[in-house]
């Protein structure tokens, strides 16, 4: 009887024993490392890096900026913009904030940055080390001020202080412990054009202008060709140039930044690049810069493309632009105003009394049937289609199908015609890639500063504005000069406004660009679309969308939240 | 109602009269009643807390609804519905002691409990830890007494039917409503969806033409039984000696679906369980426990519910008699190959070429879903009453197996489309889509299914000692719990133990303190353990002398409790470490590399808390016949994670990984229950009772903007918790509030959720910004805040008859789902027919214009939408026969008949919005009849 006592409490110290609580109470490892991790292996340790290029503007996965200005509109109906351009834009509803994107990424290359300047790149070799270390802290600084461009040109503005004011400059991984030193105020506007810059020379002195190949290993293994893809020199002068032209521009400009600087950045640009060796009829599909059978071979080579992202394969820009008979949903409706920015032919600008009313678009600039879709035009997706919006067809206004154009018209830039053929039976795809830096920007930037700072024929650094409006529209198939030729300073000046809408237009630029020079008329003015009636001779022009913005609004507002967590001044009006 | 009845009543059977039927009425305060608290017994008197008991034996005799949920549910004080102890959420279910998943639960046969225990404040359930957090609900199921055996058989069998059927438009109403929709939509008249000219052809449809205009309505008998009928058959066994005793039960119910002409729906739930208890020697005893729930069910290859809502009433001929091809050489050819379902051909249109309704339901094969789950359970239990007297300690371990299988067949049948020849008028072609292909092979779906292990412990250490006018009770407690789900990383580990200790003076004075230490996962190694700690006291003040001439006053109880309960409710787990993890995969070039992303940062947390206070009174009077129990309670739920995103500026860029401890919700509330009891004459008694719970939810801390302006009205801080927070409309824009060319008219503030025109919801705009956003978001409503009940239980001689009623008030809700809200290319309900167009151009429209795009502007939930959701309903109504033992049948005793009706009566001013289910089952009332016989 003693022994089974004895056997009980045994028995329950026993089981005591099998509670043992530090072992349940341990999680399961998750794969997560920490920081020692992340700097000791290399992959994870240039990973930090990639994470920056996570949020870079994919500037055609959609067209929403084109939808908010004179371009285009959308015929989904639930559109953030559609608000937008009708009142709603405001600091709490913000389509266009790069606030959050921008500051996460900064966050990685400050990391970055602070984290991974003792990392071994390559341990085989001293020389190719160096060479990796440099390259990923160009790459890092030019990242830096792709960011805090795109804040500069959604965020920074007036004050409600009266001053014109940047964003605050983050240059560290700040502590969230201490509100000293994350409650940062914004910078003034030039310093952080000042900062901008200082990234740039940075990255400019450690970046090659493009990664090729040099032939000795040592280079090439570190900062060769395998990098394409990556931010380079070129793509970081292009930020350079944009910077310093949007500081001379008249929203911004207090006489710090002169229009001289910006011309002089974008001519080095050019120097770098064959000058306008390559900007001729010769090179016409450098137009479709976007399409890979025009453009980008295995190198990134080409004169036209500085920098893009790696190739896939998809339809979804298809799906989202071609024309309902094409199986497509036909988001982005180009407006009657951007047809009319397409001048005739001979280079002079389209009026009434030059269009064949019952076939306006006739005896046009090459670039219109190239850029947007209208009644008439066809296009080959491996047979020939003849484009039907007349009154009656499935793809007219007003038609029964709901992703029928607005406007009259569909996009044809960015769409992959000769590869993606949307038929169920079909279904093919395409090869795709983004394009986030393109020589046609620097020249654009080139003919509107030199223009600006030295007159229609005042050289900068060997070239004239006069000249590179004529090389752009020659590789367009504008061969007469005499109507650019003839154009004053002023005249010019309006006439390479019209053709960077040209060039750039569903590239993100207009919206800004219209901001940026204060044209607050021409940012209010209504947009107009087509009704093609059924026989297809009768074109009648009609009001689509109101176009309400209000003057502040050449300054994109600080994100509401933001300036509720700490003092943080507002932009003017918002 | 609360406390329904002790077996030391039932034992006593000494309600007098033998006609009057034997079971016990209602008394809430059992003082000498034991609880069983699993980890520890104590008596009804000794408990300082809030907590409610129910034998479900003698609920059953009046009430025979088996689930769980139907012993609660207006039935005990403080509990909306049947789980949600104050208001605070669904309080936690353990089943002997174990957390059980709803699944295990709700599979769960009254039958085969024993007693329900609803622990709501801290110290009353202390001893369950962090899963305690919203309450706990204890069911113990039932064991062999020593004694004779006992034999219970039960059968039910009940009729239900829907209470209401969704109402679709026809066809013709159909396309009239969307032609109008499209014309809302800018659609140019000559280019509508649908001519008039087809419209107007269905006014000619004649038994030749049908299959070209078609119009399905499938609430109807060709595809719906009027009523589905279940059957239900339970059978204990129980009994045993000293040494040995045992409990095993067996359950079958089978319910018929609502598919007429189809492959058949029905479920199949076995049931099993056999709890066993031991005597090993005299200090040790052992229980061995098991039980399996196994459900089988299957239906056609699709969801049917969900198709009825969705395919418009014009699709597709689903039926048609293939005798109206004229040519006779084609309908040969057709018909050589086709299967004819009553001499009829499955239709279909070009875009239902590859499936249709009927095919669906008849040829597409089935879907299978099995559920099956599998416990087993060991407990010792010790007397150590030789190391000193009143010592005792018990350990359990236990596991629990549940896995789901879903597996599906897929035929493939042929469509066949009938085209018709406009210059001929008749049919000539037949347009015929794929061919019948019957597949017996049952494929697995992986999504649907699912599986878990549960592997759980528990020992204590039980002290239970009288020294005179002392009464001492200790428990020291160590409870472990791990729950293990088929592809998640960490499992759900519970882990506590800490000490309870109850002492009680003369009888009259208790006090009673527990300290639990939580443990925790989810918080740095070095500070997994919390200290929860919860303190009560009483005083039977009837006890004392003074009130001994207070003759009406049989028992008065007054009673106080505090205490702090912790719990790791939130799911991350390396909140307090820095943190990385790869990312998504980035191209460049020739080769791929991934991210590197920060996955946490670290932050200073500790465990979320919650403190409740809970003070209230028992009492009996009128020589116990009238009962009440009354109590006030406040319940914080403090210091939650809270992502602190309006804190912390996004320069950080890591903003989104910032936690605290932050946001804290308080819930404050009077339960109140009571019940009278009347003895008419000797075989004639009647009960009357009821149970109010009324609560108000507040927020005491809110990580939120901080406000300024206009815009403070949307501070959270300090708001009811269940606010409904929704734009104001002022019923629908009209004519007059837009200029000829479309837009607003100057004043109007601009709606920022797309564009708008006449028969579009107006919202106000609050903030006078002069734009419509979420900023203009006001309190439009709040959730359910009081819940009360009331029943009537009558005996007469062998019959009893038992009423329930269960109200709510306080309560709103949003019209939604495409059924309430007609956007979009869907089918057309009633609704529509009210919408705001051409012919009802009136602003208090119940229904905005139509459109077939998708609701953008008008989706957003505003007071649009909303309407008071107070409804009264009798959830159960049972008149019961009580077999009395005088004569031949004396071996039945306790057995009985009944019928009961459920839910025959739903009383609400918004029935209409409550009672229809658009995209699954109808809501049913039903009449069921029992038999259960007991020998």
């Amino acid at each position: 009887m003693k022994n089974t006592k004895y056997n009980i409490i045994l028995l329950i110290v026993l089981m005591g024993l099998l509670f043992d609580s530090c072992e349940i109470l341990e999680p399961e490892n998750s794969n997560t490392f920490n920081i020692e991790d992340v700097e000791s292996i290399v992959t994870y340790a240039e990973g930090v890096l990639l994470s920056a290029y996570n949020n870079i503007p994919r500037s055609h996965t959609n067209f929403s900026l084109s939808y908010a200005c004179d371009d285009a509109v959308t015929n989904d109906q639930g559109h953030s913009v559609k608000t937008t351009v009708d009142g709603g834009w405001t600091s709490n509803t913000n389509p266009f904030d790069t606030w959050n994107n921008s500051y996460e990424s900064i966050l990685y290359i400050n990391t970055f940055l602070e984290e991974m300047s003792d990392v071994e790149w390559w341990w085989k070799d001293k020389t190719t080390n160096a060479f990796y270390a440099q390259r990923l802290r160009g790459e890092a600084y030019g990242l830096r001020a792709v960011y805090y461009f795109n804040l500069l040109q959604a965020h920074a503005g007036m004050g409600t202080n009266g001053e014109m004011l940047g964003v605050p400059i983050v240059d560290h991984v700040l502590d969230a412990n201490n509100p000293d030193d994350y409650e940062i105020p914004r910078s003034t506007f030039n310093q952080l054009v000042q900062f901008i810059l200082t990234d740039c020379d940075s990255a400019i002195s450690n970046l090659p202008d493009r990664y090729e190949n040099s032939g000795t290993y040592t280079y090439d293994e570190a900062m060769g060709m395998q990098y394409t893809n990556r931010i380079n020199g070129l793509a970081v002068r292009l930020i350079k140039a944009k910077t310093l032209l949007y500081a001379a521009s008249p929203a911004y400009s207090d006489g710090t930044y002169t229009y001289q600087r910006a011309a002089e950045a974008a001519a080095a640009i050019m120097n770098l690049n064959d000058g306008l060796g390559n900007v001729n009829f010769a090179n016409h599909n450098h137009l479709q810069f976007y399409n890979n059978d025009n453009v980008v071979g295995d190198k990134n080579l080409h004169p036209e493309v500085f920098w893009y992202s790696a190739k896939s394969t998809s339809n979804s820009w298809e799906e989202d632009n071609y024309l309902p008979s094409l199986y497509g949903e036909g988001r982005t409706d180009p407006t009657q105003e951007l047809v009319n920015a397409f001048p005739m032919l001979d280079g002079t600008p389209v009026t009434n009394a030059k269009i064949n009313s019952s076939d306006p678009y006739s005896g046009r600039d090459p670039r219109l049937s190239l850029n947007i879709l209208y009644n008439g035009a066809t296009i080959n997706i491996g047979n020939i289609i003849n484009i039907n919006t007349q009154a009656g067809s499935q793809d007219a206004v007003g038609s029964s199908d709901p992703n029928t154009t607005l406007t009259g018209y569909y996009l044809r830039k960015f769409m992959n015609v000769a590869n993606v053929n949307l038929d169920p039976s079909v279904n093919s795809e395409g090869t795709r890639y983004y394009t986030f830096a393109r020589y046609t920007d620097a020249l654009l930037m080139f003919a509107e500063a030199a223009n600006q700072a030295a007159g229609p024929d005042g050289d900068i650094g060997g070239f004239t504005a006069r000249q590179v409006i004529n090389a752009i529209r020659d590789r367009a198939g504008i061969t007469l000069t005499d109507h650019v030729d003839g154009l004053s300073k002023g005249q010019m000046t309006d006439l390479i406004k019209n053709e960077r809408r040209i060039e750039m237009c569903f590239e993100k630029q207009r919206f800004w660009d219209l901001r940026r020079w204060k044209m607050t008329n021409e940012m209010k003015l209504p947009v107009n679309g087509v009704q093609v009636s059924s026989d297809g001779t009768n074109y009648s022009y009609v009001t689509v969308e109101n176009r309400n913005y209000q003057d502040y609004q050449i300054y994109g507002p600080i994100p509401y939240q933001e300036t509720q967590k700490y003092e943080m001044v507002q932009n003017q009006g918002w | 109602m609360c406390l329904t009845l002790s077996q030391a009543l039932f034992a006593q059977g000494n309600m007098g009269v033998e006609s009057i039927v034997e079971i016990p009425l209602d008394s809430l305060n059992k003082e000498d009643l034991k609880i069983n608290l699993v980890l520890e017994e104590i008596s009804k008197e000794r408990t300082t807390g809030s907590i409610n008991f129910i034998d479900a034996e003698s609920e059953m005799m009046r009430d025979s609804r088996s689930n769980i949920g139907s012993a609660i549910n207006g039935k005990v004080s403080g509990v909306f519905d049947s789980y949600n102890i104050w208001g605070t959420g669904n309080a936690i279910i353990i089943v002997d002691g174990i957390r059980q998943d709803r699944y295990y639960y709700e599979s769960l046969n009254l039958m085969e409990v024993e007693s329900i225990v609803v622990l709501k404040d801290a110290v009353s359930k202390a001893l369950y830890g962090a899963q305690g957090d919203q309450g706990v609900i204890l069911i113990n199921t039932k064991r062999g007494k020593a004694g004779i055996q006992k034999i219970r058989i039960r059968g039910e069998y009940s009729l239900s039917e829907p209470r209401v059927l969704p109402n679709y438009l026809n066809s013709v109403d159909y396309m009239e409503k969307y032609n109008e929709a499209q014309l809302n939509d800018g659609v140019d008249a000559l280019s509508l969806k649908f001519s008039q000219e087809l419209i107007d052809s269905y006014s000619t449809v004649n038994s030749s033409n049908e299959a070209f205009y078609p119009d399905n309505d499938f609430y109807t008998d060709e595809y719906l039984r009027p009523f589905t009928t279940d059957v239900n058959v339970f059978a204990d066994v129980s009994g045993g000696d000293e040494d040995a005793r045992y409990y095993v039960s067996t359950e079958w119910m089978q319910s018929d679906g609502w598919l007429n002409n189809a492959i058949p729906d029905k479920t199949n739930r076995f049931n099993f369980r056999g709890n066993l208890d031991f005597k090993i020697n005299q200090y040790m005893k052992m229980a061995v426990d098991a039980s399996t729930r196994l459900n089988f069910s299957e239906r056609p290859n699709v969801n049917y519910w969900n198709e009825f809502a969705s395919i418009l009433p014009n699709a597709y001929p689903v039926l048609w008699d293939p005798s109206i091809i004229a040519d006779e050489a084609t309908r040969d050819m057709v018909l050589s190959d086709a299967n004819l379902i009553d001499g009829k051909l499955l239709g279909g249109s070009s875009s239902f070429a590859n499936d249709q309704i009927y095919g669906d339901l008849v040829q597409d094969g089935r879907v299978k879903y099995q559920q099956r789950y599998v416990q087993f359970g060991g407990k010792l239990d010790f007397d150590l009453s030789f190391i000193t007297e009143g010592l005792a300690a018990k350990a359990y371990a236990g596991m629990n197996f549940y896995n789901s299988l879903f597996t599906q067949q897929d035929y493939e049948y042929a469509i066949y489309e009938p085209i018709f020849n406009d210059s001929l008028g008749l049919c000539d072609t037949v347009n015929i889509h794929g061919v019948d292909n019957p597949s017996n092979k049952y494929n697995t779906n992986e999504d649907n299914s699912d599986s878990f292990r549960q592997l759980s412990y528990y020992g204590n250490l039980t002290y239970n000692r009288n020294f005179g006018l002392h009464d001492l009770s200790a428990v020291a407690v160590i409870y472990a719990d791990q729950l293990t789900f088929n592809g998640e990383l960490q499992k759900d580990v519970l882990f506590h133990t800490g000490l309870s200790a109850n002492y009680m003076y003369n009888k009259r004075y208790i006090a009673e303190f527990s300290a639990m230490g939580i443990g925790s996962r989810k918080l740095d190694e070095d500070n997994r353990m919390e200290l929860a700690p919860s303190a009560g006291l009483a005083w039977i003040v009837s006890k004392e002398d003074f009130m001994d001439n207070i003759s009406f006053l049989n028992y008065l109880k007054l009673r106080a409790s505090y205490g702090i309960s912790k719990n790791d409710n939130w799911n991350d787990y390396f909140l307090y470490s820095s943190t990385f993890r790869q990312g998504s995969s980035l191209s460049y070039y020739t080769h791929d590399n991934q991210a590197t992303l920060y996955a946490s940062v670290a932050n200073d947390i500790h465990l979320q808390m919650r403190k409740d206070l809970s003070i209230g009174l028992d009492a009996s009077m009128l020589n116990n016949a009238l009962n009440v129990e009354m109590g006030y309670f406040s319940s914080s739920s403090v210091d939650n994670i809270t992502l602190m995103s309006s804190t912390y500026p996004q320069l950080l860029g890591f903003e989104d990984l910032m936690y605290n401890n932050y946001n804290s919700y308080r819930t404050q509330g009077i339960e109140l229950g009571i019940n009278y009891t009347q003895k008419i004459s000797d075989d004639f008694s009647a009960t009357i009772g009821g149970n109010l719970l009324h609560i108000s939810p507040k927020i005491t801390k809110y990580e939120e903007p901080a406000y300024i302006g206009a815009d403070v009205a949307l501070i959270r801080e300090g708001t009811a918790t269940d606010a409904m927070w929704a734009l104001v409309a002022d019923g629908l824009y009209g004519e007059a509030d837009f200029n000829a060319d479309g837009t607003l008219v100057n004043g109007l503030p601009v709606p920022s959720f797309g564009a708008v025109q006449p028969g579009d919801i107006k919202y106000l705009d609050q903030n006078g910004d002069d734009i419509i956003n979420q900023n203009d978001q006001r309190i439009v409503g709040n959730s359910n805040r009081t819940q009360y009940s009331a029943y009537l239980d009558i005996r007469y001689k062998n019959l009893s008859f038992y009423v329930l009623g269960i109200g709510r008030l306080g309560d709103s809700d949003y019209r939604t789902g495409s059924y309430f809200r007609v956007f979009g290319d869907i089918k057309y309900s009633e609704y529509a027919m009210q919408a705001y167009g051409p012919n009802n151009m009136d602003v208090n429209a119940l229904h905005p214009r139509l459109s077939t795009n998708s609701g953008g502007h008008n989706d957003a939930n505003s007071n649009y939408w909303l309407y008071e959701d107070n409804s009264f309903t009798l959830p159960t109504m049972q008149l019961t026969y009580h077999f009395k033992g005088r004569n031949k049948l004396s071996f039945l005793d306790h057995s009985q008949a009944y019928v009961r009706g459920g839910n025959l009566v739903v009383m609400s001013k918004n029935k209409n919005y409550t009672e229809v289910n658009p995209n699954g089952t109808p809501r049913l009332r039903s009449i069921v009849l029992g038999l259960m016989i007991s020998f």
